[in-house]
């Protein structure tokens, strides 16, 4: 089979009112290697569901060498010689390589499956590509590079002469993603196209051909790669039109803050500051535990997370190593909002995890006080429970405290639902009247307000914001914004991670930079171009 | 909604298997409808046989609320049922319903929690190990009664007789003193998981574990303590029969498969998400475990036919939870 010239014109997706995609032209001629780049939400991983025919375009012409086509679904692409590679494989774990390979495709004698046919073909199908697998080996008992390795087979088997590789080096570790790149120059030079998606610009300066950047749905450019530059994509990536400064406070509003009856109760009453008194009162030091593996959960992250004796001083990470994230230090001072930039995958996850003491880390100090507001990412997993009523919701974390529960351990009802109703009406929480209502029939942007209502509720000197607007609308968006720099006028110190660079200078005073595990820079938000931080964030020297 | 579908579908795949065999459909209902609810007598026997479907089903019912399927009630009850009967036999007859009825609690206790800390330590899933430690304890209690337990006294595989028994509701018929136990228990149970914070941790585990831990609340130890409950429970129900059921006042060595363990998983998914329900549906499955006595006693319709009809809504009843979780599972995440 010849390798298609594909051409993609004016495509335009659109979810309900968002429009994932507006008017993206993107050409393929064969044996090409392209790069699209963007941010997160940029739309590339929609142009390639587009391209592979998950996902029909609400307008757009798809040109299959000359012939205008349309591809209805997956089989229409994969009959037209394309073939994709998710970020998340699709194999079957407990079936051997060529079992994945070969299903749907299974060489036959008679009803006989031949798997001596099969293993004789992705042997050769294999050394051809130089992708070096062994083809009776178990899924399972691979490493994510082979299994990359199995899936590019898999498309390879089907005849596919165009590879889209969606974020392909995003797991792998830097020695095999130089094979990678390795094996898609030799798949080049006989003819197959690769398209691949990725965000970091060295990559597709020493990868690609030509490159197509998009931002928030929209075509920004299309350049050979040797007339363009890492700065030059990083700025296109991010966006040049300058943010407004951080602005907008609500002079004297104490929104922010609770009735003082449902405030804490004061530390010395307080039920895990009395178990913390026999540990030490400084700092949790958790040196040398190296033992301990990435997964290892801590049993009781509260207690763990809490420390006091510095109330109030804000939050110092020594050291920190966990997971992806190596040896990273950083202060957040009382009243100041520290913001975390960084593509996805780069330690931010593991950040917060181990400063919420949801995980443990390998190595460092992470000192905070002990009333800890925790916004988190996913807030289905961390932060609401969605079956439980908006009442029970409310006091999630906070049901012990003696505003909500007897002495006897019963639930104090009508307390609690009287500080339901003081929150929703505080931050403004769509539907949140009823008590007996369940959570999930709240609007995921309500659900948050009524999530930030709860963490603020508790005064904490340390906000740690995971996200916090992701699928909210403009309007709960600035509404978030404007409590955490309450909460920070008020003296928080805040912490904000967030993958849209837009949200963390909107709210940051310094900009932390995060790239493969590291702290690579902290700027300040005066010096905080989207430039500096893109270029930063993506490896790129300017 | 669904759960009458169950149930309807349920009587007629049942009139259907009895029309087969050749005995009126009409007849056999008939004759389950005056052995259950037709009669005050035969109330009584649906009470009697609600008793300790109370206990198993409100003990099923604790595991699902923290997020756990305790398929080893009936070996817990086996467990408890032999403690019981032993301690009552061997104390003086004033502490014998008293300290059987604890000691048969605490066995249950013991037998759960075995699945529990494999399932905290290992992540051993507690179907498996809780069906496995059901073999075990069948051969254990039908050893222990037929070897080193077994009554000196008499031919049959069975220990001695308690000191004392459960007393009677009313006299002549089969309503003990452990039908109050287990309204008492459904009662104070169904109140604390909603009205307590110990309810609250218990719920939120079974609902996001995750959302509890970040919470801060301790997610090892709440599981563990209500697995346990669950498993006290069961045992209870154990020591109740043995306690106070008449033909039994001892453990015959046969005791484990007496039903009312796996009934109980019925009588939970049948309550549904509430706690409360354990009670109707305890009556429902007591009224047919009476009903089904009399469908065969009145007719030619075998006993183990009329059981089929029992079995036949409990699969019913087990398709609608698969179906639920797997809905839930599908559900996309946002």
């Amino acid at each position: 089979m010849t390798t298609p010239d594909i051409q993609l014109d004016n495509i335009t997706v659109r979810f309900g009112a968002v429009t994932a995609l507006e008017s993206v032209s993107l050409s393929l001629p064969p044996g090409a290697r392209v790069a699209v780049v963007g941010e997160n939400g940029a739309g590339k991983s929609t142009l390639m569901r587009v391209l592979f025919g998950l996902l029909p375009p609400d307008s757009g012409q798809l040109t299959l060498n000359g012939q205008p086509t349309r591809f209805t679904s997956p089989r229409n692409a994969i009959a037209a010689g394309i073939g994709m590679v998710q970020q998340h494989f699709d194999l079957i774990a407990p079936f051997t390589v060529a079992e994945n390979i070969i299903l749907g495709n299974e060489p036959r004698t008679g009803a006989r499956l031949n798997l001596a046919e099969a293993y004789a073909q992705l042997t050769s199908l294999a050394e051809e590509n130089g992708l070096a697998i062994d083809p009776r080996a178990r899924v399972s008992e691979l490493s994510v590079a082979a299994q990359q390795r199995v899936e590019i087979l898999k498309a390879l088997y089907r005849k596919a002469r165009v590879l889209i590789l969606d974020e392909p080096t995003a797991t792998l570790a830097p020695p095999e993603a130089r094979e990678l790149w390795a094996a898609t120059r030799r798949l080049s030079a006989q003819g197959v196209t690769v398209v691949f998606i990725t965000h970091k610009l060295d990559e597709v300066v020493a990868n690609a051909d030509s490159v197509t950047v998009l931002r928030r749905g929209k075509h920004i450019l299309t350049k050979e790669i040797s007339h363009t530059n890492p700065a030059e994509l990083a700025a296109a990536m991010v966006g040049s039109e300058s943010l407004p400064p951080r602005c907008g406070h609500l002079p004297g509003s104490s929104l922010a803050s609770p009735l003082p009856e449902f405030a804490p109760s004061s530390p010395e009453e307080g039920r895990e500051l009395k178990q913390q008194t026999s540990a030490s009162p400084s700092s949790r030091e958790l040196a040398n535990m190296g033992g301990r593996g990435d997964g290892a959960r801590n049993e009781h992250p509260r207690e763990m997370a809490a420390t006091w004796g510095e109330m109030a001083a804000g939050l110092t990470l020594q050291s920190l190593t966990v997971g992806r994230l190596k040896d990273f230090s950083l202060t957040v001072a009382p009243g100041e909002i520290v913001g975390i930039a960084g593509v996805d995958g780069s330690g931010q996850t593991e950040l917060i995890e181990a400063i919420v003491g949801l995980r443990k880390p390998e190595s460092g100090t992470i000192t905070s006080p002990e009333t800890l507001g925790f916004i988190p990412e996913d807030r289905h997993r961390h932060a609401v429970a969605q079956s439980f009523s908006l009442a029970e919701n409310a006091v999630l974390g906070r049901h012990r405290e003696a505003v909500f529960m007897t002495a006897g351990g019963l639930i104090k009802k009508s307390a609690i639902r009287e500080f339901l109703a003081e929150r929703v009406a505080a931050f403004d929480v769509r539907g949140g009247e009823q008590p007996h209502t369940p959570m999930r029939s709240l609007s995921g942007g309500n659900q948050q307000k009524l999530v930030l209502a709860r963490e603020l509720s508790k005064n904490p000197s340390v906000i740690i914001a995971s996200q916090p607007t992701r699928g909210l609308d403009f309007a709960a968006t600035e509404f978030v914004h404007q409590r955490l720099r309450e909460a920070a006028d008020n003296g928080a110190a805040v912490l904000v991670q967030s993958l849209d660079l837009g949200e963390v200078l909107a709210l940051a005073d310094r900009v932390a930079v995060l790239l493969e595990g590291k702290l690579v820079g902290v700027v300040d938000r005066i010096d905080a171009t989207e430039e500096r931080i893109g270029a930063l964030m993506t490896g790129a020297s300017v | 909604m669904r759960a009458i579908f169950a149930f309807l579908a349920a009587l007629l795949l049942g009139g259907m298997a009895i029309a087969l065999i050749g005995q009126s459909p009409f007849e056999a209902y008939r004759a389950l409808w005056e052995g259950s609810l037709g009669s005050p007598d035969a109330l009584l026997k649906t009470l009697g046989q609600a008793t300790p479907l109370l206990l198993t089903g409100i003990a099923v019912m604790i595991g699902l609320s923290v997020g756990l399927f305790n398929i080893g009630a009936e070996g817990q009850m086996a467990i408890g049922g032999l403690l019981g009967a032993v301690v009552a036999a061997s104390v003086p007859s004033v502490l014998a319903v008293p300290l059987g009825l604890l000691c048969g609690a605490l066995g249950g206790a013991c037998w759960a929690w075995l699945p529990a800390w494999l399932k905290l330590k290992r992540g051993a899933h507690e179907v498996i190990t809780a069906i496995l430690l059901n073999y075990v304890a069948r051969n254990l209690t039908r050893w222990l009664a037929t070897v080193p337990l077994k009554d000196p006294s008499g031919q049959a595989p069975q220990t001695t007789e308690v000191h004392a028994t459960l007393p009677r509701l009313l006299e002549g018929h089969d309503v003990h003193a452990g039908l109050l136990l287990g309204l008492i228990a459904v009662g104070s149970i169904a109140w604390a998981l909603t009205r307590t914070v110990w309810g609250y941790e218990t719920r939120l585990v079974g609902q996001t574990p995750e959302a509890a831990r970040a919470a801060g609340v301790r997610v090892d130890v709440v599981t563990l303590r209500a697995f346990l409950l669950s498993g006290a429970l069961a045992g209870l129900a154990g020591a109740v029969v043995v306690l106070g059921v008449v033909p039994f006042h001892r453990f015959p060595a046969d005791f484990y498969g007496i039903g009312y363990g796996f009934d109980g998983l019925g009588v939970a998914l049948l309550a549904g998400s509430q706690a409360w329900a354990v009670l109707p549906a305890a009556l429902l499955f007591g009224a047919l475990g009476a009903g089904a006595d009399q469908m065969s006693f009145a007719t030619e319709t075998p006993k183990q036919l009329a059981q089929v009809v029992q079995a036949l809504l409990i699969l019913g009843l087990s398709a609608r939870f698969a179906l639920q979780t797997h809905k839930k599972r599908k559900a996309p995440r946002v």
